[in-house]
C-alpha cells in the first residue's frame, strides 16, 4: 500500500501544508492550514478558466484540481462545492459503471478519449479525492468507491475503516 | 376480479412469487400472464444439452487431476469454496421468509415454484424464453399486446426500444426515490435514512428515474435469528435472504396497497421526480453491505 500520494498544489498555502493529499487531509483535520484571503477565490477563477476552455481534459489534472479546490472550500469555510463535486460525481459514476478510469474524457459528453487506465499512484490520488468529498458531505458512497480501488494509500484505508466501523 | 388492461410479467424469481401473493390475497387476477425465462444471450434458446464451450470448461478443470481429487470436486469437497453449505443458507432464508410473513406484509409461498402457485389457482399463462426484455421476440409480442401497463419483475435494464412500445413498465423499487436510487436500495435506505423505503414507478431509460405513482416507508425491522448465522461466515446467505425474501415482501406490499387503493392502472396518476435532489447508489461493498444487513438483524433468544 502507498504511504502517501504527492501532488503538486497550485496554491501556497497548501503547498506549504504538505506534499501529499493524505498532508492536506491530516492539515486540514487539525486546522493548521491558513490560507491567504484571495486564495479560493483566485483558485476559482483558474478553475473556471480550466473547466471552459477544454473539450478535452486530463483526468489526474481534473483530480488534482478537485481535490485542491476541495480543500481550499474547506479551509475558507466556503459550502460552495459544487463545481468540483459535479466533477467528483462524474468520476464516482464512471468508476463504479466501468471499474476503469481512463486518463482523458471529453469534457460536454464525459466519456474517455483515451484507452489508458489510471495509473496505481493515480488511483490512490482519486482515493483521497473521494475521501475529502466524503468528509465535506458525508455521503458513504464515496467510502464505497474507496474501497473498490486496489491502490489506496494506509492513511486513507485507517481513516475509512474507521468509519466503517461506527456505522 | 380482474385487473384490466395489466400484463403480469412473472418468472422463477420470489419477486414474482410475492407480486401473485399480494393480487390473490386481494383477489385480483391480471389479465394476463406472461412466464418468461431468462436464458443466456449465446445459448441456443431449445438447447437442453451442454454447449461445446462449457464442455472444454470442464474438460480443461478436470484435466491433469487425480482421480480421488476428480471425486472430490465432483462431489464438491474441494476445501475452501464449500465454507456455507446450502441447507444452512436456507434455514436463513426460512427464518426471514417466516418473519416477512409474520409482519403483516402479504403472505407468500416462497418455496414453491412460481408455476405451481399459477397452476394452483387455475391461473392461464402463456411462457416464453428471452434473453432479456429486450430480446425483439419480446418487443414484438409486447407491441401486440391489447394490455397497457405491465408489472416488471426481472429481466435487465429496459432500453429505448421496449420502452418506446405503448405498455408502461411498473416496477417497484426498494427505496424512496428520487433520494434512493439504483442498486441494493433497501440496504443504503437502511444505513443512510434508518428507514426502510419503497416507490412504485413506470420505467423510464433513467436509472429509476420514472414518473412515481406510490412511496412507503417502513422502520428498519428487527429479524431474529439464530446467533448461530449471526457469524461473519453466514453473510452472503443474510444478504441474500433480505434482498430475495424480506426485500421482495416489501415490494408486494407496495402493490398491494397501490391495487387497494386503484385497482384499474389507468387511473393511477404518476407524478415526475425531482431529479435535481437524491442520489444514485450502486452496488455496496463487501464490507459496508455486511454493516447494512447487519441493521436488520437481533440474534433470536
Amino acid at each position: 500500500m502507498l504511504l502517501g500520494t504527492q501532488v503538486l498544489f497550485e496554491t501556497k498555502s497548501l503547498a506549504d501544508a504538505g506534499q501529499t493529499a493524505e498532508d492536506i487531509i491530516q492539515a486540514l483535520e487539525e486546522r493548521r492550514i491558513v490560507l491567504s484571503p484571495d486564495d479560493h477565490s483566485k483558485f476559482v477563477e483558474r478553475w473556471k478558466k480550466f473547466t471552459i476552455e477544454l473539450e478535452r481534459i486530463s483526468t489526474l489534472e481534473v483530480i488534482r484540481k478537485c481535490f485542491e479546490g476541495l480543500a481550499l472550500a474547506e479551509a475558507a469555510e466556503q459550502d460552495s462545492l459544487g463545481p468540483y463535486m459535479v466533477f467528483v460525481e462524474k468520476l464516482l459514476r464512471k468508476f463504479e459503471i466501468t471499474r476503469n478510469i481512463y486518463c482523458e474524457y471529453d469534457v460536454k459528453s464525459f466519456t474517455a478519449t483515451s484507452k489508458q487506465a489510471l495509473s496505481k499512484e493515480e488511483y490512490a490520488v482519486l482515493s483521497a479525492l473521494l475521501f475529502q468529498a466524503y468528509r465535506l458531505t458525508q455521503d458513504i458512497r464515496f467510502l464505497n468507491a474507496i474501497l473498490k480501488i486496489d491502490s489506496t494509500s494506509t492513511f486513507i484505508c485507517s481513516r475509512v475503516d474507521q468509519v466503517i466501523a461506527v456505522l | 376480479m380482474k385487473i384490466k388492461n395489466f400484463i403480469f410479467l412473472a418468472s422463477s424469481h420470489n419477486v414474482a412469487k410475492a407480486y401473485l401473493a399480494a393480487m390473490l390475497e386481494l383477489d385480483l387476477i391480471p389479465e394476463r400472464i406472461i412466464f418468461t425465462e431468462f436464458v443466456q444471450h449465446q445459448q441456443p434458446k431449445s438447447a437442453d444439452y451442454p454447449s461445446k464451450t462449457f464442455i472444454k470448461t470442464i474438460h480443461r478443470q478436470f484435466k491433469n487431476i487425480s482421480p480421488v481429487k476428480k471425486i472430490r470436486r465432483l462431489l464438491g469437497m474441494n476445501g475452501t469454496t464449500i465454507s456455507i453449505p446450502r441447507l444452512d443458507g436456507h434455514q436463513i432464508y426460512k427464518q426471514v421468509a417466516d418473519f416477512a410473513n409474520q409482519s403483516g406484509l402479504p403472505v407468500v409461498d416462497f418455496f414453491t415454484s412460481t408455476e405451481e402457485i399459477l397452476c394452483r389457482h387455475n391461473l392461464v399463462y402463456e411462457k416464453y424464453r428471452y434473453t432479456s426484455l429486450n430480446d425483439p421476440e419480446f418487443i414484438s409480442l409486447i407491441s401486440k399486446a391489447s394490455q397497457s401497463v405491465a408489472l416488471y419483475v426481472e429481466g435487465g435494464i429496459l432500453r429505448k426500444p421496449v420502452l418506446s412500445t405503448h405498455v408502461r413498465f411498473l416496477h417497484i423499487h426498494p427505496g424512496i426515490v428520487p433520494f434512493v436510487r439504483g442498486s441494493a436500495g433497501m440496504l443504503w435506505s437502511a444505513l443512510v435514512h434508518k428507514r426502510v423505503g419503497m416507490s412504485g414507478f413506470f420505467m423510464n431509460e433513467g436509472i429509476d428515474t420514472g414518473d412515481v405513482i406510490l412511496t412507503k416507508e417502513y422502520p428498519v425491522p428487527e429479524v431474529p435469528i439464530s446467533g448461530y448465522f449471526t457469524t461473519p461466515q453466514y453473510a452472503d446467505a443474510r444478504y441474500l435472504a433480505l434482498e430475495d425474501f424480506l426485500g421482495a415482501s416489501y415490494r408486494a406490499d407496495v402493490l398491494r396497497e397501490l391495487l387497494r387503493q386503484q385497482p384499474d392502472p389507468e387511473q393511477w396518476a404518476p407524478q415526475s421526480q425531482d431529479l435535481a435532489t437524491g442520489k444514485l447508489y450502486f452496488h455496496p461493498h463487501k464490507k459496508i453491505r455486511d454493516k447494512a444487513v447487519d441493521k436488520f438483524f437481533v440474534e433470536a433468544r
